[in-house]
């Protein structure tokens, strides 16, 4: 592995250290190793080179996992299966690979559920979110939805929850603007992330010792998946999630994809100013 | 495996985890949003908005009644919410020890709080949120009434067990029930995705 302090496996591995000291798990198990680790790594940097602190994070990390795994996020699985990767592999060639095929399979199975629950293609889900979910209200103001039909639409969807659960359907209040925009924004994100999985996969099976005979026309793979962080994480601030896949992004960037590796780690950066909170300025704005 | 192939493993375990999911998605009414299938934002149905309803018989009449967060204790709703297909036939015999009721909704009223007593105002929020259905647990009801003289009466909610003779109802069967948005009407309804007949107890 090369020593420089900007090489992609070292940025990654101090992007990991924050990423899970501040976006971790909240159970005990493996909140207390965490910050012990996290701690020791910012004490004697030189431990992240280290296969088995990388090993003794990942059984931390799975330990207090097992617990809440029932209602763990899929991302937390994504963190346990990259601690993992750090373990495992012995080269930055190995990590890179492994960070790709982590990114490509997550985005190929996302895609493959959003067209097999049905609900997403027609743009159901989006609408739901637009209507229902706070995040998404002031997006939904700006698409013509007035605040008195915002609180009318969740004064109803509690209605229903509580009341009507058996026989009850509950109409909610909309525009033809907003459900257009919705349905193009699930064909735009599912058209987003099958291209990532695609070329994150293809990516991986060509440079991959044991894969095929690729050519790179794959260069492109970075700007869609730091796109897809810009197109919805302003929105959906999952910071943990966009965190993870942005070092997982300079991980398996090559030594020459220098441009990519700022784009994630500007990425990274900015996903803390869209914990602001956008949506209420644009409501309160409009 | 060699040095330079070991990160194969990794791919393999997410490829095994996605289809233990997808397996459980289809036994077991697993959302698809859980168990590391990575199919999150794809449904309205992300678990947290099931709702667990209580075929309910009192006096030879047949009630439904919504399952108060959090009964019979909280991990198992929370596992019955997300995987149902495993957990509710736990539910269900659980359910055969709580005792039912039938209270008037106007006893549940919020009642003026002495100030500064946070236990009780706690409390009385609990019951206050969880009053939503006409049928209620006496573990529920037990947590506020108002006494002889009107006055605002609270039992902080308790695990001990309920007195057998109290029971005034039994639960014939136990659902889950998840949301679905149609984009078409805009309009949201709920459909069963798991249901259990209660295990009847021998007389």
């Amino acid at each position: 592995m090369h020593p420089g302090r900007w090489h992609p496996t070292r940025m990654a591995q101090r992007m990991t250290c924050l990423l899970f000291a501040l976006y971790g798990n909240s159970h005990w198990a493996s909140r207390v190793p965490t910050i012990i680790l996290v701690a020791y790594a910012i004490v004697r940097p030189h431990v992240i080179r280290r296969q088995a602190f990388w090993l003794v994070f990942a059984v931390a990390f799975g330990l207090g996992l097992w617990p809440v795994l029932i209602g763990a996020d899929n991302h937390k699985y994504l963190m346990l299966y990259w601690l993992l990767a750090l373990a495992i592999c012995q080269t930055s060639g190995s990590v890179a690979l492994a960070a790709r095929s982590m990114i490509g399979i997550a985005f190929a199975l996302a895609t493959a559920w959003k067209l097999a629950c049905g609900q997403f293609f027609d743009g159901s889900f989006l609408l739901h979110e637009a209507l229902i979910d706070p995040r998404f209200s002031g997006l939904a103001r700006a698409l013509g939805i007035t605040a008195e039909t915002q609180a009318a639409n969740l004064l109803a969807w509690r209605q229903v929850q509580v009341h009507d659960v058996l026989s009850g359907a509950v109409e909610l209040g909309s525009t033809a603007q907003l459900r257009l925009v919705m349905t193009a924004g699930s064909w735009l994100t599912l058209v987003v992330e099958a291209a990532i999985g695609s070329l994150f996969m293809l990516a991986t099976l060509r440079s991959s010792p044991i894969g095929g005979k690729w050519e790179s026309v794959l260069a492109c793979r970075n700007g869609a998946l730091i796109a897809f962080c810009w197109m919805t994480y302003p929105i959906a601030t999952v910071v943990g999630f966009s965190w993870l896949l942005c070092t997982l992004g300079v991980a398996q960037c090559g030594a020459a994809e220098v441009k990519s590796r700022y784009g994630y780690l500007v990425t990274f950066a900015a996903t803390q100013l869209f914990t602001l909170p956008w949506s209420q300025m644009l409501a309160y704005l409009i | 495996m060699s040095r330079r192939t070991r990160w194969v493993a990794i791919p393999l375990i997410m490829i095994a985890v996605a289809s233990i999911q997808v397996y459980r998605v289809a036994a077991f009414q697993l959302t698809p949003w859980k168990g590391g299938g990575f199919g999150m934002f794809s449904t309205t149905d992300s678990g947290l908005d099931r709702k667990i309803i209580l075929e309910i018989e009192v006096a030879g009449l047949h009630h439904f009644a919504l399952l108060p967060t959090g009964l019979p204790d909280p991990e198992l709703h929370k596992a019955v919410r997300y995987l149902p297909g495993l957990y509710l036939p736990a539910l269900a015999q659980r359910c055969q020890d709580l005792a039912f009721s039938t209270p008037q909704i106007e006893a549940m009223q919020p009642f003026s709080l002495a100030a500064g007593n946070q236990e009780i105002e706690a409390a009385m929020k609990t019951v206050a949120s969880e009053c939503v259905s006409p049928l209620m647990t006496a573990r529920t009801i037990r947590a506020a009434y108002r006494n002889e003289f009107g006055q605002a009466q609270i039992i902080v909610l308790q695990d001990s067990p309920l007195r057998r003779d109290s029971l005034c109802a039994r639960v014939l069967a136990v659902s889950v029930y998840a949301p679905v948005m149609d984009a078409s009407s805009c309009t949201i309804r709920f459909r069963c995705v798991a249901r259990i007949d209660a295990p009847q107890e021998k007389a």
